[in-house]
C-alpha cells in the first residue's frame, strides 16, 4: 500500500516535472553556457544533494537547493532545473548505488517541479516574483515561495507515505524544516551576491564555504541512523535467546508506531512508543536462554525471573538520555487492560497508552510467527483473538485502531 | 612548572628574536598607510580566536587559520609576519592567559610561518590582484600548506624537547593530522581574499559570521555522539553484568583498539568505526549466552565460529559495512591474512583481535581462566607477532604502551644468532 502510493507520486512529479521542463526549453532560448563552469557547479550540486540531513519525524532536506536557487537566479532557470534534476545521481554513483535511487531522484524531481513552478509563475504574474530582476532581496522573496512549495510537497509525501494524520504532522515538520530553510535561503542569498561581485569563481567558492558549515548537520543525521540501528541490534541478539522470534522487537515496534499514528497520538509519544516497541525485551538481556526457550509450562521460580524482564528493563533505559521517555511503558507493557498482568496490576486509563498499544502488537506478533509448539494464526484469526479479549487483556480502542489498519491493508493486498 | 633546558631555552630565545630582527631589517617594506586595514586583520585574527571549533578528531580548530591564510595572500612576508604576530599575541592572551614566554614564542612561531607561507605563495606566481584567481591554484595551496608545516615544526621540536619525543615522527604525524581540516579552510581564504581585494576591505570579514553557526552544529555532534555512544555501552555492560568475569571486557577491548588505532594514524572516521566494532565485537554472545557460563564445556571451535558469525549477521545491519567485517574476522590469525593474497581481513579487524588478546590475557577473561601478569603478555605478543597478530599492530601498541623496544626491528631473535655466528 505504502509503496504503490509512493509510485504514484513519483510518476505524477516526473511527468509534471518533465512536462515544465520541456516547456521552458522550448519557449525560452536556452543561453550558452559556459561549459566548465557548468560541469563544476555540477559537481557541486551533486555533493550537495549528499549533504542531507534527516527532518522529525520524516523526509530529509539537503544543501543542493541553496546552490541551484543562486544559480536559477544569476544564470536562468533551465539550468537550475537541469541540475536540481540530474546532480543527486552524483551521490548515488558514487555510493557505489548503494542507496535506493528512488529516493534520489524523488528529491531532485519535486525540486524540479518546485523551480518550474515557480518559473511559471514568474513569466505569467512577472511582477510577483520578477525571477531575473536579480537583486538580492528578490532572491530571498522568491526562495521563500520555493521553500513554501516544496514544504507542502515535502507534508504531503509523508502524510500519504508514513500515515501521519495531517494536524499532527503538520507543527513538528514545520520546526523541523525552519532551520534548515532559513540556511539555505541565508547561503543561496550570499552566493547569488557574490556571484554579482566577484563572477562564477567567487560563486563556486562560497557554495564550497558554505556546504562546509552546512556539513555537520549531515553528521549529526548520519549519528542517530548509527544509534538508531545499533538499537536494533542489540535488540536482534537479545531476540536471538529465542529463535523462533527473529526481529520479533522491530515487527512490535513498526505496529506500535501504525497504531499510535492511527490513534492521532502526538508524534513525540509516536516517537517514545518506537523507542519503546524496540525495547521493550530488552530486559530479557538478563534472563536465561534456556528459560525463554522452554517449551513447557515454566516452575514458578522461573515465571517469577520470566516476569522481572519488564521491570530490568525499564530500570536499564530509565537512565539513558533520550530513551528515558519511554522507561514507564516499557515497565508497564504487560499490564492487562482489567488490571491482571504484571509488574504492578494497574488496570485500564492508569496503564500509559503506550503500553496498552505495546501489548497489542506484541501479541498480535506472537499469535502470526510460528512457535515450536504451534504454527502461527492467519492474520484474520490473530484479529479475532485480539477483538474477543479486547477490555479484559487488551485496551478496546488499541484493537480497534489496529484493526481499521489491517483491514485497509489486507483490503489493499486483495484487489491486485 | 619543569625547568627548560638550555637548549630548548636557547631554542625559545632563536624564535623569537628572529622576527624582531626581520621586523626592524625590513620594516620599511610595510605598507604602513594602509594601516586601517592591517588593523582588521589582527582585530580579525583576535576575534578568530575566540571562536574555537571542536574538531571531531580532538583538539580545537580555531578559525584563525582561515584568516591568517588570507594574510599571506594579501601582504607581502614581513607584513605578513607583523599581522600575524600582533594578532596571535593579543588573542592567545585573551583566550589563555599571559605566559610571557609562551606568548612570545607562539607569536614569533606564527609570524615566521605565515612570512614563509607568504613568501612562497609569491615566489610561485601567486598575486591577489591577479584577475582569474582559480587559475593559480598551486600557489593558493602551497602558501597554506608551507604555513602548515612551518607552524608544526616550531611546535612538533619545542614538544619533542621537552617531552622527549622523537621529532621527525611527530612533525609528520601532527602535520598529517591537520591537514584536511586546514585545506578545508583555504576556500573560505581565498574567497576573504578576493572579496578584499574586488569589492571591500571590511565585506569579507562578514565571512566570520558563519563560523559560530558551524561551531554550534559541531557541538551538537559531538554531544549526541558521544550520548548514542554511552547508551551503546551502557546495553552491553548491561548483558555483561549476567556473564561471569566478562565485565568491562567491550569497554576496555575498545579503549585499547582505539588507541592503537590512533598511533597507527587511522582517520577519525575509520578511528570511529572501530571503536563501535570493538564495543560490539562480542554480541553475538548475547544470544549463545548458555554455553559461555559453562565452565565444563572445553572451548570448541565451532563455538567459536558460531558468536563471530552470529555477531557479524546482527552488525550487518549498521549503515557502516566496515563493523560488520570487524566483528567476523576479529579472531582471525593475522596468518590467514598472509596466506591469501586475496584476503579481506581489514585492518580494524586486526586492531580489534589484538586489543580482545590483550585485554582477555591480562584479566583472565574467556577463554583463558587465568590473569597473567603484563610481562608475559608482552611475551606472548612478541612471540605471536608475525603469526597471530600484525606484527605493525604489535609494534604500535609498544609504542601507545610506552613498552620497551617500540622502535626496534622485530625479528630479533634471527639477530640474535646472526650476531652469535
Amino acid at each position: 500500500m505504502k509503496s504503490k502510493r509512493e509510485l504514484v507520486w513519483t510518476l505524477l512529479l516526473g511527468a509534471l516535472a518533465g512536462g515544465t521542463l520541456g516547456f521552458i526549453l522550448s519557449s525560452a532560448s536556452v543561453r550558452a553556457v559556459q561549459a566548465p563552469w557548468f560541469v563544476a557547479v555540477w559537481l557541486l550540486v551533486g555533493a550537495a544533494s549528499w549533504l542531507e540531513a534527516p527532518l522529525q519525524p520524516a523526509g530529509e532536506v539537503n544543501f543542493a537547493p541553496a546552490i541551484f536557487l543562486a544559480v536559477s537566479a544569476s544564470v536562468g532557470v533551465e539550468a537550475g532545473m537541469i541540475l536540481a534534476i540530474s546532480a543527486p545521481v552524483l551521490p548515488w554513483l558514487l555510493s557505489l548505488r548503494r542507496r535506493p535511487l528512488r529516493g534520489v531522484l524523488m528529491h531532485g524531481v519535486e525540486d524540479a517541479v518546485v523551480l518550474g513552478a515557480l518559473s511559471l509563475i514568474a513569466s505569467t504574474v512577472p511582477r510577483v516574483t520578477a525571477f531575473r530582476l536579480g537583486s538580492v532581496a528578490t532572491l530571498g522573496r522568491v526562495s521563500l515561495v520555493f521553500f513554501s512549495l516544496r514544504f507542502v510537497l515535502l507534508f504531503v509525501r509523508t502524510t500519504l507515505g508514513q500515515g501521519i494524520r495531517p494536524g499532527r504532522l503538520f507543527g513538528p515538520l514545520l520546526r523541523s524544516c525552519a532551520p534548515h530553510y532559513s540556511f539555505l535561503v541565508g547561503a543561496a542569498m550570499t552566493m547569488y551576491l557574490v556571484h554579482r561581485l566577484i563572477g562564477p569563481a567567487g560563486m563556486l567558492l562560497a557554495a564550497i564555504v558554505l556546504a562546509e558549515v552546512y556539513y555537520p548537520w549531515r553528521l549529526l543525521g548520519e549519528q542517530r541512523g548509527l544509534f538508531m540501528t545499533s538499537l536494533k541490534m542489540i535488540i536482534e541478539a537479545v531476540d536471538l535467546k529465542d529463535p523462533y522470534t527473529s526481529r520479533h522487537s522491530q515487527r512490535v515496534s513498526n505496529y506500535a508506531v501504525m497504531i499510535a499514528r492511527n490513534m492521532g497520538l502526538p508524534e513525540t509519544e509516536v516517537e517514545q512508543i518506537r523507542v519503546a516497541g524496540l525495547m521493550h525485551d530488552i530486559g530479557k538481556i538478563g534472563v536465561k536462554g534456556s528459560i525463554i526457550r522452554k517449551p513447557s509450562r515454566l516452575s514458578d521460580d522461573e515465571m517469577e525471573s520470566m516476569r522481572r524482564h519488564a521491570e530490568f528493563g525499564a530500570a536499564m533505559i530509565r537512565d539513558l538520555g533520550p530513551l528515558a521517555g519511554s522507561g514507564r511503558i516499557v515497565r508497564h507493557h504487560h499490564e492487562h487492560f482489567n488490571g491482571t498482568g504484571y509488574p504492578v496490576g494497574l488496570a485500564g486509563e492508569a496503564i500509559p497508552l503506550g503500553s496498552r498499544i505495546i501489548l497489542v502488537a506484541d501479541a498480535f506478533d506472537a499469535l502470526t510467527t510460528d512457535r515450536p509448539y504451534r504454527k502461527g494464526k492467519s492474520r484474520e484469526e490473530a484479529l479475532e483473538v485480539l477483538k474477543t479479549n479486547a477490555g479484559s487483556q487488551f485496551d478496546p480502542r488499541a484493537v480497534a485502531a489496529f484493526r481499521s489498519l489491517l483491514v485497509q491493508r489486507l483490503e489493499a493486498q486483495k484487489i491486485p | 612548572m619543569t625547568k627548560l633546558s638550555f637548549d630548548v631555552l636557547a631554542f625559545v630565545y632563536v624564535v623569537v628574536a628572529a622576527p624582531v630582527f626581520l621586523f626592524v631589517a625590513f620594516s620599511s617594506t610595510i605598507p604602513w598607510d594602509l594601516y586601517p586595514q592591517l588593523l582588521v586583520f589582527i582585530l580579525a585574527i583576535v576575534l578568530a580566536s575566540f571562536l574555537g571549533i571542536q574538531n571531531p578528531a580532538g583538539g580545537i580548530i580555531r578559525a584563525t587559520g582561515t584568516v591568517l591564510y588570507a594574510v599571506l595572500y594579501l601582504f607581502n612576508p614581513i607584513t605578513a609576519l607583523f599581522v600575524a604576530s600582533s594578532g596571535h599575541i593579543v588573542g592567545s592572551t585573551s583566550t589563555r592567559g599571559w605566559v610571557t614566554w609562551r606568548a612570545c614564542f607562539n607569536a614569533a612561531q606564527v609570524g615566521l610561518s605565515a612570512a614563509l607561507g607568504s613568501l612562497v605563495f609569491r615566489k610561485l606566481g601567486g598575486d591577489p590582484a591577479q584577475q582569474d584567481i582559480l587559475h593559480h591554484i598551486a600557489p593558493v595551496l602551497a602558501g597554506p600548506i608551507v604555513y602548515q608545516i612551518s607552524n608544526n615544526f616550531f611546535v612538533g621540536l619545542f614538544f619533542s624537547r621537552v617531552r622527549r619525543l622523537p621529532f621527525l615522527w611527530n612533525w609528520i604525524a601532527s602535520f598529517r593530522s591537520v591537514l584536511f581540516s586546514d585545506l578545508l579552510g583555504i576556500p573560505a581564504a581565498v574567497l576573504l581574499t578576493l572579496l578584499y581585494t574586488r569589492v571591500h576591505p571590511v565585506i569579507g570579514l562578514g565571512l566570520l559570521v558563519v563560523l559560530p553557526f558551524e561551531a554550534w552544529a559541531l557541538e551538537l555532534y559531538l554531544q549526541r555522539r558521544s550520548v548514542y555512544l554511552q547508551i551503546i555501552e551502557s546495553l552491553i555492560r548491561a548483558w555483561e553484568l549476567s556473564q561471569p568475569r566478562v565485565r568491562g571486557h567491550a569497554r576496555r577491548v575498545a579503549d585499547i583498539a582505539v588507541a592503537l588505532a590512533r598511533e597507527l594514524g587511522v582517520v577519525e572516521r575509520d578511528v570511529e568505526s572501530i571503536e563501535f566494532g570493538a564495543l560490539l565485537h562480542d554480541v553475538g554472545m548475547i544470544g549463545l549466552d548458555e554455553t559461555l557460563s559453562d565452565d565444563q564445556i572445553p572451548l570448541s571451535s565451532s563455538w567459536m565460529d558460531a558468536h563471530v558469525k552470529v555477531g557479524a549477521e546482527i552488525a550487518g545491519e549498521l549503515p557502516r559495512r566496515e563493523i560488520a567485517e570487524m566483528v567476523l574476522n576479529h579472531h582471525a590469525p593475522y596468518q590467514a591474512t598472509l596466506r591469501d593474497r586475496k584476503s579481506t581481513i581489514s585492518l580494524g579487524a586486526r586492531i580489534i583481535s589484538l586489543a580482545e588478546e590483550v585485554d582477555s590475557r591480562l584479566n583472565g577473561i574467556f577463554p583463558y581462566k587465568e590473569p597473567v601478569p603484563y610481562s608475559t603478555m608482552h611475551a606472548i605478543l612478541t612471540d605471536e607477532a608475525g603469526r597471530g597478530f600484525d606484527p605493525a599492530i604489535v609494534k604500535a601498541f609498544r609504542r601507545a604502551f610506552r613498552l620497551p623496544g617500540g622502535e626496534e626491528p622485530l625479528d630479533t631473535p634471527e639477530m640474535n644468532t646472526q650476531s652469535a655466528a
